[in-house]
This record gives C-alpha cells, sequence and structure tokens, in this order.
C-alpha cells in the first residue's frame, strides 16, 4: 500500500518536471517588450519583439498584457522595457495640458515626448503615420439610407429622432475625452437606452453586433486602422471637427534602456514609419478576419518589406 | 430540543446576515470612503455605471431567475424520469448530470455568447442550464434512495401513484433535492460574477472593469459584495436545509 | 412497478426501446427540420445556417438517413437481443459518418479555396450526433457480451481518433483556429495543466494535515471546516480579485518576491486561490475518510500488536485513502474550471483562448477555449477513478491472518 502511494508521488513528481519551464538564453538585454492587449496592440508589440530578435537581443515577449493603464505602469515601474503607445494618450497621461494641441500630429508628438521624457524619463520613438483614433461607425445600409457619412449627419440624425443604439465598450462611454467629447463638439446626447456597453468591450464586439444587427445595434465604435470594418459592411464616420486627438502609434521605452542599447532607435524607427493608415488596415484584417497570429501577420510585413535582411 | 428557541436559534444568524448585508450594500458613500481609505492612490474609486445596489439587485435577479427555473424543470424532469413510463430515459440523465458536474461553469456561460449573444437573457440561459444538474441529479438520487418496503407498504395501503409522488416519495427526498438546489444557487451567484465578460451586469462589472482598468478599489468593490452575497445565500439556504431535517425528525413517529 | 432499484433492462424486454425511438427522432429531425451546418463568410462575419440537404448532396444525406430510420424501425422491435445488436452497429455509424461528412462539407465549403470561410457544426448536425449517442446508450447494457461491447466502443473511439488526425475535420472552423496558432495552444495548455495541478497538490499537502487535525481534535474540526466551508462559497472570480491588492503590496514590499514572478496579476493570485478552492473536498474528504473506519480495525490492529504509527499506515490509511483520494478527484475537476477563470487576470491557461475568443467576437476560438477545458475536466475525472480504484486495498492484507 505505502509502496502504490510511494509509486503515485513519483509519477506525479516525474509528470510536474516534464512541464515545460522557462530556459535561459544568451544575447543582448534581456528586454521586455509588452503591448496592449488588442489586435494591433498585439500587432506592433509582435514587430517590436521579432526585430529586436533579429538583432541579437534575448527579448521576453509580454504582448498583450492588458488595458492601457495595466501596460503604461508595468512600464514605469521597470516590469517592461518597451511597448507602443498612442501619441494622443499623452493628453489622458498628463491630465488635459494643452487641449487644442492634440489633434495635430506633429505637436500632438512633440508635446508628449517632451513631457514624458522630462516628467518620467520616458523616450518617444518615431512614429507611425497612421491615426488610430476613436471614431463611430454605422452599418452600411443606415449610412446609405440616412445619409449619414460624417459625425455631423450623425448628430442631425440622433437629434431628429432617428433610431439609434451603439454598441460601445466601458471606456468610450465613460472617459470625458471620447464620446462626452463627441456630445459636446457635435451637440447631441445619446440615452442610456441607446447604447449597448458592453464591459471589457473591445472593437471587433462591437463592429460585429453592428454588423450583426444584434439587440438592434446599428451603430458601433470603432478605431480608425481597424481591419474588420471594411469585411462587416461598416463605414466610419468622419470626425470632420477633429474633436479626437490624433493617435500615432510610436515605440516607447525608459530612458535608461536606450542609453544602454541607442541602437534600438535605428532597428524599430524605419520600421514604424512605414506603416500608414491602409497598410495598418490590412495587416489588422488578416488577424482579426482572416484569423492570422498577430506574429505571423508582423513576421510577413517585416519579410516583405525588407527589414529582416 | 426545544422547537421554538431551536428554530430562532437556527434562523437568526442567516436572517440577520441578510438585513446586515442590505444595510451594507446600500451606504455607498460608506463603501466609498471605505474603498478610498484603501486605495488613496486611485482616481475613481466606486463603480460609476451603477449604484452597488443596483449592482446587487440585478447578480439577484440572474440568480433568481436561472435557479427558480432550474429548480422547477430539475424538479419536474427528476419526477418525470423515476415514473415507469420515463425510466428509459434515467442512464442517459444519469450521463448528462454527471458530465455536467464535471463542465467547469465558464464554458457553460462562454459558449452561450456566441450562439445567443450577449446580455441579460443568455447569461440566465446559460445558468439555468448549468443550474439544473445538480438539482436534476438530487432528483433522482432522492427519489431513487426511497426504500422499496416504503413503497410496498404505501402501494398496499391503497394509495394511487400521485399520492405515493406527493406523500412518500418527495417528503423522504426533500432533503437531498433541497441541497442540490443550494448547490445550484450557489454555484450560481459564483458563475454570475463571470457573467458580466459577456455583458450581464452584476457585481462582476465592477470586478471585470477594475480588472481591464487596472483599479483595484473597482476589483475589490464587486469581488467583496459578491463574496459576502454567496456567503449569505450559502448560510439562508442551510438553514432551510436543517429546519427541513427538524421537521423530518418531528414527524418520525415516537 | 416503479420501485426503486429495479433495472430498467429487464422492464425493457418487453416493450419498445423509447430512448432510441426518440433519438432516431431527434436525428431525423435535426437532418429535415433545422439548419445543418454553420457558415460564416469570415471569422468575424454573420453566420448563416445551411440545411443538410444543401451541405450534404442527396447521396450523402441518403447514407445517412437510411440508417436513422432503420434505427427508428429497429427500436420498434420488440425482440431485445437483435435490435440492441442493430442499433449498436448502426448508432455508431450514424455518429461517425455524420462527422466525417461534416469534414467532407467544410472542406468544400472553406477548404484551401476559401480560406476565410469559416464551418462549424449548426444545430442539425449536433442532433444527429445526440440522437446518435442516445441511440448508442440505449444498447448499452444489453450486449451479447462483455467482449462485444467493448469490440464497439474500442471501434468507435478508433474511428473518432482516425477521423481527427487523418485531418479529415481539418477545414472546421475550430481546427482553422487550432491551426492558426499551434505553438501558443501547446503552451497554454501546458500552463493550464500546470496550474491545476500545482493547486491539487498544495491543497493536498496542506489539506490532508488539516484533515487530520479536524478528525482528531473536534473543536479545532469545526473550525476549520466552517472556514474552509466559507472560502469555498466565495466565486472564483471574486477570491482572484480580493488577492491581487495584498499580491501586488506584496511584491512591491519584497523585491526578491518580484523578481520570482510574485505579484498583483499572472500565475500568483491564481494558484494561491485555487489551492484554497482545493482545499474543501480534501478537508472535507480526509474527515470523512477516517470517520467512517470501522472501529473493530483498530481493535484488530492493536490485537495484532502494532503500535500507532503501524496502525496508522497499515490499517487505517489504506481504508480512508479511496475516500480522500475521491476528494482529490473534485478537487482536481473544479482546479481545471477555475483555472479558466483565471485567464481573466493575466494567468494564462486556456481560458485565454476563451476571453480572447469572446473579445474578438470569434465564436470558435472561445470553442478552442472551452472545448479542451470539458475534454481536460471529464479525462481528470476519469483519471483520478481509475486511481482511486487501484488504491483500494485489495483486502486487508496487513492484517488478514
Amino acid at each position: 500500500m505505502l509502496r502504490r502511494i510511494a509509486v503515485l508521488l513519483v509519477a506525479m513528481f516525474a509528470l510536474w518536471a516534464t512541464f515545460p519551464h522557462a530556459g535561459d538564453a544568451a544575447g543582448k538585454g534581456p528586454l521586455s517588450v509588452g503591448s496592449k492587449i488588442d489586435t494591433e496592440g498585439a500587432l506592433l508589440g509582435q514587430m517590436i519583439v521579432i526585430l529586436l530578435e533579429h538583432n541579437g537581443f534575448d527579448v521576453k515577449d509580454r504582448t498583450a498584457l492588458g488595458a492601457t493603464n495595466v501596460v503604461r505602469k508595468a512600464l514605469l515601474e521597470g516590469e517592461i522595457d518597451i511597448y507602443p503607445e498612442y501619441t494622443g494618450n499623452g493628453f489622458y497621461f498628463f491630465d488635459g495640458v494643452e487641449p487644442d494641441a492634440w489633434t495635430s500630429p506633429e505637436k500632438a508628438y512633440e508635446l508628449v515626448s517632451r513631457l514624458d521624457l522630462e516628467k518620467n524619463g520616458v523616450v518617444w520613438l518615431k512614429p507611425a503615420p497612421a491615426n488610430n483614433t476613436w471614431a463611430i461607425a454605422a452599418r452600411k445600409d443606415i449610412s446609405e439610407s440616412e445619409n449619414i457619412r460624417t459625425l455631423d449627419d450623425f448628430a442631425d440624425y440622433v437629434n431628429g429622432g432617428g433610431n439609434v443604439r451603439l454598441a460601445c465598450s466601458e471606456e468610450f462611454a465613460s472617459r470625458p475625452d471620447v464620446l462626452p467629447a463627441f456630445e459636446k463638439a457635435y451637440g447631441f446626447h445619446l440615452k442610456s437606452n441607446q447604447l449597448l456597453v458592453l464591459s471589457g468591450g473591445n472593437t471587433a464586439q462591437t463592429e460585429q453586433a453592428a454588423s450583426i444587427g444584434r439587440d438592434g445595434v446599428n451603430f458601433a465604435m470603432a478605431y480608425g486602422t481597424d481591419g474588420g470594418v471594411a469585411a462587416l459592411g461598416l463605414v466610419i464616420l468622419e470626425d470632420t471637427r477633429e474633436v479626437q486627438p490624433v493617435y500615432e502609434p510610436a515605440p516607447v521605452a525608459r530612458n535608461s534602456v536606450l542609453e544602454q542599447w541607442p541602437e534600438i532607435a535605428e532597428i524599430l524607427d524605419p520600421v514604424f514609419m512605414s506603416l500608414d493608415k491602409e497598410t495598418l488596415q490590412q495587416l489588422n484584417a488578416r488577424i482579426a478576419v482572416e484569423g492570422m497570429e498577430p506574429s505571423a501577420a508582423a513576421a510577413q510585413h517585416l519579410e516583405a518589406g525588407g527589414f529582416m535582411d | 430540543m426545544n422547537g421554538d428557541r431551536g428554530r430562532m436559534m437556527r434562523w437568526l444568524p442567516p436572517l440577520s446576515g441578510v438585513v446586515v448585508y442590505f444595510f451594507i450594500v446600500s451606504a455607498e458613500p460608506w463603501w466609498e470612503s471605505f474603498l478610498r481609505m484603501l486605495f488613496p492612490s486611485e482616481s475613481t474609486v466606486i463603480y460609476a455605471r451603477a449604484t452597488l445596489l443596483h449592482l446587487v439587485m440585478r447578480h439577484l435577479l440572474l440568480v433568481g431567475l436561472s435557479s427558480g427555473a432550474a429548480t422547477l424543470l430539475g424538479l419536474v424532469a427528476g419526477i418525470c424520469v423515476t415514473r415507469s413510463g420515463g425510466r428509459d430515459f434515467l442512464p442517459i440523465v444519469d450521463d448528462v448530470t454527471s458530465i455536467g458536474q464535471t463542465f467547469p461553469p465558464v464554458a457553460v456561460l462562454s459558449l452561450a455568447a456566441p450562439i445567443m449573444g450577449f446580455g441579460f437573457w443568455p447569461a440566465v440561459f446559460a445558468l439555468f442550464l448549468y443550474g439544473l444538474m445538480p438539482v436534476l441529479r438530487n432528483t433522482t438520487a432522492g427519489i431513487r434512495s426511497v426504500p422499496g418496503e416504503v413503497l410496498e407498504a404505501a402501494r398496499g395501503m391503497g394509495m394511487s401513484p400521485l399520492q405515493i409522488l406527493v406523500h412518500v416519495e418527495l417528503p423522504l427526498a426533500l432533503k437531498v433535492i433541497v441541497s442540490g438546489v443550494r448547490v445550484s444557487v450557489v454555484i450560481g451567484v459564483g458563475t454570475a460574477t463571470i457573467g458580466a465578460a459577456i455583458g450581464a451586469g452584476g457585481l462582476g462589472a465592477p470586478i471585470i472593469s477594475g480588472l481591464i482598468s487596472d483599479n483595484p478599489a473597482l476589483v475589490m468593490e464587486g469581488a467583496v459584495a459578491a463574496a459576502l452575497l454567496a456567503i449569505v445565500a450559502d448560510s439562508l439556504l442551510g438553514a432551510f436545509e436543517r429546519s427541513l431535517s427538524a421537521t423530518q425528525a418531528k414527524r418520525k413517529p415516537a | 412497478m416503479y420501485s426503486a432499484g429495479e433495472p430498467a433492462r429487464e422492464r425493457r424486454a418487453h416493450g419498445f426501446d423509447r430512448v432510441a425511438i426518440a433519438g432516431a427522432l431527434l436525428g431525423l429531425y435535426g437532418l429535415f427540420g433545422c439548419s445543418y451546418l454553420t457558415v460564416r463568410a469570415t471569422r468575424i462575419s454573420a453566420p448563416e445556417g445551411i440545411s443538410a440537404f444543401a451541405a450534404l448532396g442527396f447521396g450523402s444525406l441518403l447514407l445517412l438517413s437510411l440508417p436513422m430510420a432503420a434505427s427508428l424501425a429497429f427500436s420498434l422491435v420488440r425482440r431485445r437481443r437483435r435490435r440492441d445488436l442493430a442499433l449498436a452497429v448502426l448508432s455508431r455509424f450514424i455518429v461517425l459518418f455524420c462527422l466525417f461528412e461534416v469534414g467532407v462539407a467544410a472542406h468544400g465549403i472553406a477548404g484551401p479555396d476559401n480560406p476565410f470561410a469559416r464551418v462549424s457544426p449548426g444545430p442539425g448536425a449536433w442532433l444527429v450526433v445526440m440522437g446518435g449517442y442516445m441511440i448508442m446508450s440505449s444498447c448499452r447494457e444489453a450486449a451479447r457480451s462483455r467482449r462485444t461491447y467493448k469490440m464497439f466502443c474500442w471501434g468507435f473511439w478508433a474511428g473518432l481518433a482516425l477521423l481527427v488526425f487523418s485531418g479529415q475535420l481539418n477545414d472546421l472552423s475550430i481546427m482553422k483556429e487550432l491551426a492558426n496558432r499551434q505553438d501558443r495552444f501547446a503552451g497554454e495548455l501546458a500552463r493550464h495543466l500546470l496550474l491545476s495541478f500545482s493547486a491539487v497538490s498544495l491543497g493536498l499537502v496542506l489539506g490532508f494535515p488539516l484533515g487530520l487535525l479536524a478528525f482528531r481534535k473536534k473543536a479545532a474540526g469545526t473550525g476549520i471546516l466552517a472556514v474552509v466551508n466559507t472560502l469555498q462559497t466565495v466565486p472564483s472570480l471574486a477570491l482572484f480579485g480580493l488577492l491581487i491588492a495584498p499580491l501586488a503590496w506584496l511584491g512591491r514590499s519584497f523585491p526578491a518576491l518580484s523578481a520570482a514572478g510574485v505579484g498583483g496579476i499572472g500565475w500568483t493570485p491564481a494558484l494561491v486561490a485555487l489551492s484554497i478552492y482545493s482545499l474543501l473536498p480534501i478537508v472535507h474528504n480526509t474527515i470523512v475518510g477516517f470517520h467512517i473506519l470501522d472501529p473493530s480495525v483498530r481493535e484488530a490492529g492493536k490485537g495484532m500488536g502494532m503500535n500507532s504509527w503501524q496502525l496508522f499506515t497499515r490499517a487505517e490509511m489504506p481504508l480512508a485513502l479511496p475516500v480522500i483520494a475521491a476528494g482529490v478527484r473534485i478537487s482536481g475537476v473544479q482546479a481545471v474550471g477555475n483555472t479558466a477563470v483565471a485567464a481573466l487576470i493575466g494567468a494564462g491557461g486556456l481560458g485565454q483562448f476563451i476571453f480572447q475568443g469572446l473579445g474578438e467576437a470569434a465564436p470558435d476560438l472561445v470553442l478552442l477555449g472551452a472545448l479542451p477545458t470539458v475534454l481536460l475536466a471529464v479525462s481528470v475525472d476519469a483519471i483520478m477513478r481509475r486511481v482511486s480504484e487501484w488504491l483500494r486495498p485489495g483486502g486487508m492484507e496487513a492484517l488478514s491472518p
């Protein structure tokens, strides 16, 4: 009997020992690369991982870590060393300083990189020329039938008593610089029964809800570079009054890391500068619509662009 | 056992727990100051989209509807399957309930969303399906545990099948059935917290919201309220279970 | 007429096979009455149902509906043996062929020419499989001999394995999701297993002594049980959430721990919570296991001159072990389920696919997480039942004269 128990224990231990444990690797670093948990975050994070590994760094892949707050906190506390962030988020990080500057790409970048370096010792590398800002997308049929192409048209439709149900995330509905800002600038207000708020919502969910028309949803929260919009029969409404800050993605890293390995900037800058809106939309579509893993989509783009030579 | 005093001692803790719980949960400002004391560095400490009381009521609605339906259907199905007509289906029901027990609750909930969409009712349906298993299993087990001699005796006394069901089988199986209902409800309270991930609302909403925005105060708000709710519900049903055995003890012939 | 304990088999010897009738009718409804397969133009598009006729074509539909109708006919036959043999064969053929044809249809609709399309079994296909299962189950008890029955079972599982591993089902949506992220899947599966396994082990290491203590000292016992019971009722997501703040504080205050990976988010709160949940079944079953021991066993042992250590290891433990093992089994199954929830706090595991799929609105990614979790839970249950059997002492060898 005791023998049987002993056999069991040994078997259990052997089983436990066979589980893969993290191994060690040699190389420059180690560098921890993080990213936000959405499609584009994973894509850009993987690009950074692949490029750095290709250039001899020992990389810890911590992409798809969590939401903006989580990842930023991790960077500031040293848990990760580098991650892709959006220039427009500077408005959020620095408590609404110079509210008018953020709608211009150059000003936004200049402001956030200066402030972050001064206050947090964080460096912003070169951004990608793609504006991945908050947007509202409409179903193609309602956009065509009611002639809604811009947010001005949307405001008129809402105020005229049109049938509206907007699917969005918590963040979209409550962050003062998103929906409330739209409402203020365009002069409309959505009542709570006109909103379908998804607790941990993600644009893929909201866009799908609108596409299927689930629960009467006909408008959805979206991002400017979302890949699934066209495939789902949705149209992004233009922000003619430029209410939203410009959100261009750029790698951000702690100054200490870049001082130690300044070549990181040379490696990452050309790649990010090559990512325009259409390219990002295409890559995002490959992940969301076609089901490709972010690392595969990133690798494909890097190889096609000759960045891996 | 002094009947009345015993009964009071049994029910006092759970009932006072219920009262205290609702009192605590309605005192929103108290929560806010408590959480602010624990997490001074967070800008928002309390869930802004709904009051705590509202969240609790929604959670109770989720659990109440699903467990109510599960109890009703589980009881009916369990009875049907132990009648002579339905006995053929008993092995299948046994199989399904035993697999149902090993099924992780999160799987049922997450599979409901793609099929039925997000929101309150898909969550209720998933919770109902999952809560059905313990009730069904315990109903069949309870009814089957009635000794053959007792049934023979009842038949011998000339009772009709319906009378036997109502006066003999159900009363004897009641304790086991109620214990199944208790398991169903407690698991329901737990699974309903995950329901927020598919947009059902309830106490999981501040937890998930807090997890996403890295706000431990929100997480704490939802988690404490949910934990206390589960404990209160469990103790309430436990007292009910015990009162049933006391009644049964009283029924036994001297 | 319906007393407890009367085996169903005897009653059915003279009647119709009602379960098989129900199963056949369900299957026929699935074939003709509702949509058979669900098709999506892309991973995130709206689902569309297509009928069995459109999906399978006339020939295959016939090949599937004839056995179904035959099963219906056979279940009306009153002679049990012949009927059950026919039903056993027909039902297994139905299920295997249905799955095979689903794979063929998927290949046609979402094969290499249409890599973005997604096909998954719809309500009709599920009804056919369920109906087939019901027919299979109805003739289970009545196999001619254990050997024939075992042959049928093994044949069926072999057929199923062949279907999956030959790649026949590779164009199904869930398999496409798997193909797109094989490495990630293997990693998360390993992480899931490691977490669950470690949690149950910790639960055993802590729970067994606690259970012993509770058994020996009544006063401590009621206290321990009350605490463990209360912890058990706490919803898993809530417990994970409650542990985040204290563990984050711990990680911040002791940098050595932080370097080792202890932190608010990740595997630490998950492991702690999962171990706590593992406690109750183990503590409870340890107490019960020793409680139900027949005192004559101790007497006999003492009579044979054993000291208390020998009494414990040779007489009491072996008899209590099966009950304790059942507690470990319940813990294990629970742990597998709760580990899936832990993905919400960054612990990884199969739940990662569930919540990622929910977030990306990709139902088959959810399935890729949920289905293996269920299969894992069922396997753990089955394996632990075997282990319990194996641990059952073959008679009281230590004590028999």
